[in-house]
């Protein structure tokens, strides 16, 4: 998956915008639907499309930006 | 428009499952920071718009059919609860046979301190005291026509000092934890101590 196609389907499936500005340099705490409710979701999305197990509360809290969840899946 | 429940699944390769139940004024996210605690289990995670079915015509009707049209794993689930979740969680226990640990039982409790519990949703939420005013007594009415029966598939796990509620703990299947309304880490270790 491109990382392109990564920023579309968190932009989608865990902040569930389609409308609206959103890149790399996105700040979290900016975006409303960012709860956790939404890290939850997250959670879930990197364990069905990245096979990523290893995401927990205690690194997403240290999530600032768009770009640091891309980094994480790297 | 937002779904009156939704469900999150996480940890999908783990055979057993556990089916998570939040409160009033949470969200799924209320899990978040008990997440670790379950790792070796599938977790079905529901978020229920509670407010939504207390607005709705025949609103019993359609949360326990919207709650009876979830796909739940059927083998080796047991479903955890907290606060006004395990009034959900009771019905769904007799619907479909789950083993049901409730924390905080608000049903078979009275509430005190109303006030201060205003004041606390009031403070940590921003919502208006009359609003959170309002919807506690919808809740309440909503919550007693809810219960059914209490079974052996039902346990208790009641905190040594609730802020909120006085809890009936004369019933069997009633355990103490360490803990308030809202922390409740010792009770979700006693039960999946109990469900290993």
């Amino acid at each position: 998956m491109t990382q392109s196609e990564k920023l579309q389907l968190i932009k989608e499936e865990v902040f569930e915008i389609h409308t609206e500005k959103f890149d790399i340099n996105t700040e979290l705490s900016s975006i409303d639907n960012w709860d956790s409710m939404a890290a939850l979701v997250l959670i879930s999305v990197c364990e069905e499309h990245f096979n990523r197990t290893d995401l927990d509360g205690n690194i997403i809290k240290n999530f600032k930006t768009v770009d640091d969840i891309l980094k994480f899946l790297e | 428009m937002i779904p009156n429940i939704e469900y999150t699944i996480i940890n999908k390769s783990k055979p057993d499952t556990i089916i998570l139940i939040h409160g009033l004024y949470a969200s799924s996210g209320y899990w978040l920071e008990y997440l670790k605690l379950f790792k070796n289990y599938k977790l079905f995670i529901l978020n229920i718009n509670y407010d939504k079915y207390i607005h709705l015509d025949n609103s019993l009707d359609r949360l326990r059919s919207d709650l009876l049209s979830l796909p739940y794993p059927r083998n080796n689930s047991i479903i955890i609860s907290h606060s006004l979740g395990t009034v959900i969680s009771n019905f769904l226990s007799q619907k479909l046979e789950f083993l049901s640990f409730e924390i905080c039982p608000v049903y078979i409790a009275k509430r005190i301190n109303s006030e201060m519990f205003i004041n606390d949703i009031n403070g940590n939420m921003k919502k208006s005291k009359t609003s959170v005013k309002n919807k506690l007594t919808s809740v309440d009415n909503f919550l007693l026509s809810m219960r059914t029966t209490i079974d052996s598939k039902i346990s208790f796990y009641i905190p040594k000092s609730d802020q909120y509620f006085n809890y009936d703990n004369s019933l069997l299947n009633s355990y103490f934890f360490l803990g308030d309304h809202y922390k409740i880490s010792e009770a979700l270790k006693i039960i999946l101590s109990k469900a290993k």
